[in-house]
C-alpha cells in the first residue's frame, strides 16, 4: 500500500465533512436554483474532495478550495442546462421554468430582492466575488483562492463590481 | 447614494440562505452522502462497486492462505486473477477464477468475505483501492493500493487499455478528467491539452486523439467533453467567469 491507510483516510475526510458540510451546502443553495442541484453540487464537490484528499488537507484554507471545486462544478452544470434550454427552444419553443430559491426566500423584503435582482443582472465574474465577499464573508485571500487569482487584484476586482452592483441597484430604485 | 443604503451591505447583512436553517453534517441525507462516499475509495474502487453489480463473475477462491497460483493464458485470454494480500508478489495470495473478466474487481469477494485480511490496510471485510498489474506470464495480479505504479515497483506491466473493460477504461478517464478541469482555474486550451495527454498517457490510451475548439478571444479557458466511441476527447474554448 503506497497511500495512507483508508481508515485513517476516512478519519480525515470525516472531520472535513463534518467542519465544511453546510458551508458548501449554503454555498451551494445561494447558487442554484433548486435544492436538487444544490445536493447535486455537494455531491459532486465532496467527491472530487475525498478523491484528492491529499490536495484538499494540504491547502492553505481547505474551505476556499472546496469552493473553488463547487464554483468549477457548479459552472459545468450551469453550463449544460443552459445547452439543454437552448435544446428545448429549439425543439418546443419554451425555455425551461427557472424557480430561482433566493427570490422564494426573501420575497417579502422588497429592498433586498432588489439588491439581488440588481445582482443578477451583473456579469457572472462580478456576482461569483461579490456573492464570496458578501455572502461566504471570506477575505481577500480566500476569495483569491477560490477564483484562481492573485490576492492583490482582489480588492480592485470587488471594488469595481461593488460599483456596479450600487449602480444597477439605483437604477431599479429609480423604476 | 441611493436613500436605501449601499447594495453590497444590504446583500451582506441579509444572507438569502438561513445556514441555521439548513441540515447540517449530522443528518441522515449527509450521512447517507458521506457513506456513499467513503465507499468508493479512489478511482478503481468508484468501478469496481459499479461492476461489482453488473457482471456475475464465476469466482471460485482457493480456501488455503498462501497457495498463490498462476495460470499461463495470454492476457487476450484471460483465466485467472491472483489476488495479493499486500504489495509484494511473496505476499499471501488467492487465485480466481474470472470467467470473462479480467479486472481487479475481481478481487472483491476475496476482500468481502475472505480469505484475503490485511488489517495492517483496512479493517477485516473492507475492500481497499486495487490496482492490477500483469506478469510475465500475461495473467493479471491486483494489489492493495491505489497507485497504479506499484506494478513497475514490483517489475510488472500495466494492463493496456484493450485488456480491460472499455467501461471500466472510459470510466476511470472522466473521473480523472472531471477532477482536473474542477481542480484548476481556467486552463487554457494549449495547458489542457498538455494535461489529457499526459491523463491518457497514464493510462495506456494514446490511441485516443484529442479535438479543439477554435480559439476566441472572449473564451481563454478549456472545457471538456468526451466521445468514447470514437475513442475523442474534445477540448472547447469556454470564458472565463472568474476573471
Amino acid at each position: 500500500m503506497t497511500g495512507p491507510p483508508l481508515e485513517s483516510s476516512v478519519a480525515a475526510f470525516e472531520q472535513l465533512y463534518a467542519d465544511t458540510y453546510l458551508k458548501v451546502l449554503a454555498y451551494a443553495r445561494r447558487r442554484t436554483e433548486s435544492t436538487a442541484e444544490a445536493d447535486d453540487v455537494v455531491s459532486a464537490t465532496f467527491l472530487v474532495a475525498w478523491r484528492r484528499l491529499d490536495k484538499v488537507l494540504g491547502a492553505d484554507h481547505p474551505l476556499a478550495w472546496l469552493y473553488a471545486v463547487a464554483y468549477r462544478v457548479n459552472l459545468n452544470r450551469r453550463r449544460s442546462a443552459a445547452r439543454a434550454s437552448r435544446l428545448r427552444k429549439r425543439v418546443h419553443g419554451l425555455a425551461a421554468p427557472v424557480q430561482d430559491i433566493t427570490q422564494i426566500t426573501v420575497e417579502a423584503d422588497e429592498t433586498l430582492s432588489q439588491a439581488l435582482q440588481a445582482l443578477a443582472t451583473l456579469s457572472p465574474a462580478d456576482q461569483e466575488i461579490l456573492r464570496l465577499a458578501a455572502f461566504e464573508q471570506l477575505t481577500h485571500e480566500e476569495i483569491a483562492q477560490v477564483l484562481g487569482i492573485r490576492p492583490s487584484l482582489v480588492r480592485g476586482r470587488l471594488f469595481r463590481a461593488r460599483q456596479r452592483l450600487q449602480v444597477s441597484f439605483e437604477q431599479m430604485e429609480g423604476r | 447614494m441611493s436613500r436605501r443604503g449601499d447594495a453590497f451591505d444590504i446583500l451582506s447583512s441579509h444572507d438569502p440562505v438561513d445556514e441555521t436553517r439548513l441540515d447540517d453534517h449530522r443528518s441522515p441525507r449527509a450521512r447517507q452522502l458521506f457513506e456513499s462516499i467513503v465507499a468508493t475509495p479512489g478511482h478503481v474502487a468508484t468501478r469496481r462497486r459499479r461492476r461489482l453489480r453488473t457482471f456475475a463473475y464465476a469466482a471460485i477462491a482457493v480456501a488455503t492462505m498462501g497457495a498463490a497460483w498462476i495460470v499461463f493464458h495470454p492476457i487476450s485470454n484471460p483465466t485467472a486473477v491472483t489476488c495479493y494480500q499486500a504489495v509484494s508478489l511473496d505476499s499471501d495470495a488467492v487465485g480466481i477464477a474470472s470467467g470473462s473478466t479480467l479486472d481487479p474487481s475481481a478481487c472483491v469477494s476475496a476482500w468481502e468475505d475472505g480469505p484475503l485480511v490485511n488489517e495492517e490496510i483496512v479493517p477485516r471485510g473492507t475492500v481497499p483501492p486495487l490496482v492490477g498489474c500483469v506478469t510475465d506470464a500475461g495473467t493479471l495480479a491486483v494489489f492493495p493500493s491505489d497507485d497504479p505504479a506499484v506494478c513497475e515497483q514490483l517489475g510488472l506491466a500495466r494492463p493496456d487499455s484493450e485488456s480491460i473493460a472499455p467501461g471500466e477504461v472510459v470510466g476511470d478517464l472522466q473521473d480523472a478528467l472531471t477532477d482536473y478541469f474542477a481542480t484548476h482555474q481556467c486552463v487554457s486550451i494549449d495547458q489542457a491539452r498538455d494535461a489529457v495527454e499526459n491523463i491518457l498517457t497514464d493510462r495506456g490510451m494514446s490511441q485516443w486523439t484529442i479535438e479543439t475548439g477554435p480559439a476566441q478571444p472572449d473564451r481563454p479557458c478549456a472545457s471538456f467533453g468526451m466521445d468514447p466511441e470514437n475513442t475523442t476527447i474534445y477540448l472547447v474554448p469556454i470564458e472565463d467567469l472568474g476573471g
